[in-house]
């Protein structure tokens, strides 16, 4: 039998969609949370309760980095790398990282800025803030084999958003059209609109998802031309200096707090890091980085740099500096770094942010209508697609459906009822938080394949709603703090989380009313369509797959 | 232009722009207004509705340049229409009025 082009692409778009969209939605979800990282980093640490930070004088800050230097110095002599965090109103505590190679895992530890001495747990509210969730979108706390699976995806939805539109036959008739309350058609008007109308951001925000990353994603360029020596070529790519690689000869690190001051003084901006490379080796080198200024980001659609100045690590001969808004590299970097301006929305300050938030979930909502479209059509019709084995198969869809987008909104939320409950001094708490998260969803899946399937959606619905809805009473309770404290303090980045959790709340809500007063009707809907005489809920059998 | 006043503005531009482009069509001008538009008003109001995006496109550049200005374009765009296509089928006639009431209100506290 003859297919035509459409019935092709929409089998692609059926099946491919099909097996990645529990993946994407994770992406998308965690990634649109990730647009507000800092505001849930403010909550989830309890700023707004702990006040305004006073920023360190110079002299603070050189004996913070003599400290911390000391401190290093003890630990691993020898390192990969040193990095030290000056404390600004994000962190205000001074913060280490090391590594002692590149097999050894990386350490990370606040230290007291004033003693130089390890922060015992349960000092402050220790957590990965709101990048937990930045990492759960790009690599899913996975590394290096994250990143392959998310740019996987990545392709994928672009195969499906090509697709799609080949099988959507009526895209301008049907531009503004939702008819709700019409079951399977809904959800395919549901699904198409949410698509259509945000096409160009989910086009844009997928391909420059993957421009990111470009040079893991195709490697053959530098392995050809550089011999696989990344450094060598981002080098010459960024007109840095040439790399200093490892000579293996022992040589003192030179004191960090006088560098420090001499590459402030060279790029007249306040040090936010400073990053040692190769502690311990007679090729360190130690790189001054200014800290970080949003303003200067507000307006311009690239960021520019923040400043760096770079230092002999064993000398301390100045090698190179960079003055703040600066730019360097050619044509061909600038406009890579325009894409990833793109996809991280540094740029135009909240009202860029709530769009990117808006358009994000829309895209959220529209992967999670396509995969919840596909059971519906086959609830009542089986497409008998895998044989005697279809039922089964189709039960592990419906029950990856339910964990992977209301059981993934349950961890989401969930990860911020973790963060007041567990108890403050339980050592590496930031990665117990992430653990417990995982944990969390683990269990809703066990929940979605244990229970029928419109059980497990009703329960896992009103499990989010309520736990949406009740944030601020949590907040309230285990901190004192909480949604109408915050917005007589003016603190609208607390509020802003408060309140958004509300609207989630009062959505999931909305959708188990809907699921309830249809669990509560009979299965099949045999109301007969007044112009075609078919079944009501039976529409377009010709769209194939869809 | 100062950018929160814009993203009103801008919105209920698009706003307005997609409700022309809609009402161009039978179904959704049977919708909102009751009955078929004849012939002239379909033009009418699919030209109005075109210059409208392109307004709303030279706005935005007018408040965030042209680098970051048809990225807010594009995101507003999206959002006015959502706010349409989701009222349309629930509150058909309060998605017209809506393009007299939200300006209304929302505007107008910026020049206070």
């Amino acid at each position: 039998m003859k297919t035509t082009f459409r019935q092709s692409m929409s089998w692609l778009h059926t099946w491919g969609g099909l097996w990645f969209t529990w993946i994407l939605f994770a992406i998308f979800l965690t990634g649109t949370l990730g647009v507000f990282d800092d505001p849930i980093s403010h909550w989830l640490r309890e700023k707004g309760k702990i006040g305004e930070f006073t920023p360190l004088t110079a002299e603070q800050r050189a004996d913070a980095v003599r400290k911390a230097q000391a401190y290093l110095q003890e630990k691993s002599p020898r390192a990969e790398f040193w990095t030290i965090g000056l404390p600004d109103d994000e962190n205000p505590e001074l913060r280490v990282f090391w590594r002692a190679d590149d097999d050894a895992p990386v350490h990370r530890l606040r230290l007291d800025a004033q003693t130089g001495r390890e922060l015992p747990p349960g000092t402050a509210r220790e957590t990965e803030g709101g990048h937990h969730f930045v990492h759960m979108h790009f690599e899913f706390h996975a590394g290096m084999a994250g990143i392959w699976i998310v740019g996987a995806a990545t392709v994928a939805m672009l195969v499906a958003l090509v697709s799609g539109i080949v099988v959507h036959k009526k895209i301008f008739t049907d531009f503004f059209t939702f008819r709700p309350g019409k079951g399977q058609r809904s959800w395919l008007d549901g699904h198409n609109a949410l698509g259509v109308l945000t096409l160009p951001f989910l086009f844009m925000i997928s391909y420059t998802g993957l421009i990111i990353f470009w040079s893991i994603y195709m490697p053959a360029g530098i392995l050809a031309r550089y011999a696989g020596d990344e450094d060598a070529f981002f080098a010459k790519l960024n007109e840095g200096p040439p790399p200093r690689p490892m000579q293996f000869a022992d040589a003192p690190v030179h004191e960090l707090a006088s560098l420090m001051q001499r590459g402030e003084a060279a790029i007249e901006r306040e040090a936010g890091f400073v990053v040692v490379n190769h502690a311990g080796d007679r090729s360190a080198a130690v790189r001054i980085f200014g800290r970080f200024d949003p303003e200067a980001e507000t307006d311009r659609l690239v960021g520019r740099s923040n400043g760096s100045a770079l230092f002999d690590g064993v000398s301390g001969e100045t090698i190179d500096v960079q003055k703040p808004n600066t730019v360097r590299g050619g044509n061909v970097l600038q406009t890579q770094r325009t894409m990833n301006a793109l996809h991280f929305v540094r740029f135009g300050g909240y009202p860029m942010k709530w769009l990117y938030f808006l358009s994000g979930m829309a895209g959220a909502a529209m992967l999670a209508t396509g995969a919840i479209l596909f059971m519906v059509k086959r609830r009542k019709k089986s497409a008998n697609e895998f044989g005697g084995a279809t039922p089964r198969v189709y039960r592990i869809i419906e029950a990856l459906n339910v964990a992977a987008i209301a059981g993934l909104s349950l961890a989401c939320i969930g990860f911020f009822w973790i963060n007041r409950l567990l108890p403050l001094d339980v050592a590496q708490r930031g990665t117990r938080e992430i653990v417990l998260f995982f944990a969390l969803w683990l269990l809703t899946l066990v929940h979605a394949g244990l229970r029928p399937p419109l059980a497990a959606w009703r329960e896992q619905l009103a499990a989010v709603a309520t736990l949406c809805l009740a944030l601020p009473l949590l907040n309230l309770a285990t901190t004192g703090d909480w949604l109408f404290a915050a917005l007589a303090r003016g603190d609208g980045e607390t509020a802003g989380v408060e309140l958004t959790a509300i609207a989630f709340g009062l959505i999931f809500a909305a959708a188990l009313r809907q699921l309830q007063r249809r669990m509560a009707k009979p299965a099949v809907d045999t109301r007969i369509d007044e112009k075609t005489g078919a079944p009501a809920n039976d529409v377009a059998p010709a769209t194939g797959g869809r | 232009m100062d950018k929160h006043f814009a993203v009103y503005l801008v919105f209920f531009v698009c706003y307005a722009a997609l409700l022309a482009l809609c009402l161009a069509m039978d179904r959704h001008h049977a919708q909102v207004l009751h009955g078929k538009p004849g012939r002239p008003r379909r033009l009418a109001l699919r030209l109005a509705g075109g210059s409208l995006i392109g307004v709303a496109l030279w706005l935005c550049s007018l408040a965030w340049g042209w680098a970051i200005g048809p990225v807010a374009w594009f995101g507003l765009l999206s959002a006015a229409a959502f706010a349409l296509v989701f009222l349309l089928p629930y509150a058909p006639r309060f998605a017209g009025w809506l393009i007299v009431v939200g300006p209304v209100l929302a505007l107008p506290p910026f020049f206070l």
